[in-house]
């Protein structure tokens, strides 16, 4: 795997996989199973109002069948971690960094009343992802005619092979996407039936997802944030239902709405690949003004792109930075995102 | 030179932010919404009568005509600045 952020490769898989994949999903479809995903159910009477005080987006207004991305904060306006809500009659589904997992479940269990059960379903779910732009059909191939057409952020329960199985449209590549969360002993089953619907499918690993999610601007909770910066900063804003009365770290929001912001991300684009280290320095005629969060060659633009934190003053779109590489300093110019105009984009607005 | 395009972005960015503010009568201010954030989908959940509502508004108030093949360009606040300051050159890539 090529690390987006400094340009090595790192264990386990090569660089043909990735090139392998990100093909895949940029033209075609690609087949992995998520395992860095936690699995949490919520459910009882006081479910909607226990996630609705826990985490920033709306719940209340979150219709069944639909998915929200959305954000737990602390106290001080940071990210504890992002989770894709579903609501299923009631009963919620909340999905996340694995890593991140733990905490979210205590932090929930530590909130919650008598009335609500969570349970960590991270162990018996697998996810299977199927994502690319010749991916729109796979879901009802499989599925039956119950998953066909799925909105975006939508989602259905049916039954495969005896199975019952979520199927729901979510992705962060910009292609489109499908989770399956199916019984984890059956997500063998659940890829060959797919690899059978789409025999052209590249059944592989997660390796070009950084990149395929940094050509989209989609947040990407391990590479984004380096430096203790907070949900607005990193542009999180549309996670956030600022009217909302009540929900962890609010309260820092709203200070620093009210304050402005010190620092915000901003993408930027080089003609060449930028060797770069960890939050190497941004500079504006020999002053330190930001650093790299985030960075990678696009082989769809064939240009470098990334992620900088910049000084609110200069965290505009359309003007020269110089970052400071293995090689000396080099010129970057902040640009606007998602940097790339997908397939799948493109086919939707047809 | 590099303060003059810092200056027009900034204003530029402020303006589409209150055009969508007012066409759209969300319940937000322009400091609530960020640049790169999508417009649909996950960000902020507009719908295609959003999208017409912005184009006319774009066409009123920032004086640029958004051809029909062109939707790609409301991706963001970002990429209808870029649209608008390229004078309708730019398609929403970089």
């Amino acid at each position: 795997m090529t690390d987006a952020r400094d340009g090595r490769m790192g264990a386990g898989a090569t660089a043909s996989d990735l090139e392998r994949e990100y093909a895949a999903i940029r033209t075609g479809v690609g087949i992995s199973t998520v395992d860095d995903l936690a699995k949490l159910v919520v459910r009882g009477d006081g479910a909607a109002e226990l996630l609705d005080r826990f985490v920033a987006g709306n719940v209340a207004r979150l219709i069944e069948n639909s998915i929200r991305w959305t954000a737990v904060l602390d106290e001080r306006g940071r990210l504890v971690a992002d989770v894709q809500l579903y609501n299923d009659f009631g009963e919620y589904l909340i999905t996340c960094d694995a890593d991140a997992g733990g905490v979210v479940l205590d932090l929930l269990r530590g909130d919650a009343p008598g009335d609500v059960e969570i349970e960590d379903h991270t162990d018996r779910l697998a996810a299977v992802a199927v994502e690319g732009p010749d991916s729109l059909d796979l879901p009802a191939a499989v599925a039956g005619p119950d998953a066909a057409g799925l909105s975006l952020l939508r989602f259905t329960r049916c039954t495969i092979g005896g199975d019952d199985v979520t199927v729901a449209r979510i992705g962060f590549t910009g292609e489109f996407g499908y989770l399956f969360f199916v019984p984890r002993e059956r997500a063998g089953e659940i890829v060959a039936r797919l690899r059978d619907a789409a025999p052209a499918a590249v059944v592989g690993g997660r390796s070009a997802h950084d990149l395929l999610r940094l050509e989209m601007r989609s947040f990407n909770r391990k590479l984004d944030l380096v430096r203790d910066e907070t949900a607005l900063e990193a542009g999180l804003h549309w996670m956030i239902d600022f009217r909302k009365p009540e929900f962890r770290g609010r309260d820092a929001v709203a200070a620093e709405i009210a304050a402005g912001l010190r620092r915000r991300s901003i993408g930027f684009i080089a003609a060449e690949p930028l060797s770069l280290a960890r939050e190497a320095p941004v500079s504006h005629e020999g002053t330190t003004v930001g650093y790299v969060a985030n960075a990678g060659w696009s082989p769809s633009l064939e240009r470098a792109i990334g992620l900088a934190y910049l000084d609110e003053r200069f965290a505009w779109v359309g003007l020269p930075y110089e970052v400071e590489t293995d090689a000396g300093p080099r010129t970057i110019e902040t640009a606007s995102a998602p940097f790339l105009l997908t397939e799948s984009t493109k086919r939707a607005a047809r | 030179m590099f303060d003059e395009r810092l200056t027009q972005r900034r204003e530029l960015v402020t303006r589409v932010k209150e055009l969508l503010v007012r066409a759209l009568q969300l319940d937000l201010t322009p400091d609530e919404i960020a640049e790169d954030s999508p417009l649909f989908g996950f960000g902020l959940g507009l719908d295609s009568i959003d999208a017409l509502t912005i184009i006319v508004g774009i066409e009123d108030e920032l004086g640029v005509v958004i051809p029909e093949d062109m939707p790609y360009i409301f991706r963001s606040v970002n990429t209808i600045a870029d649209f608008v300051a390229s004078g309708g050159a730019r398609d929403g890539t970089v």
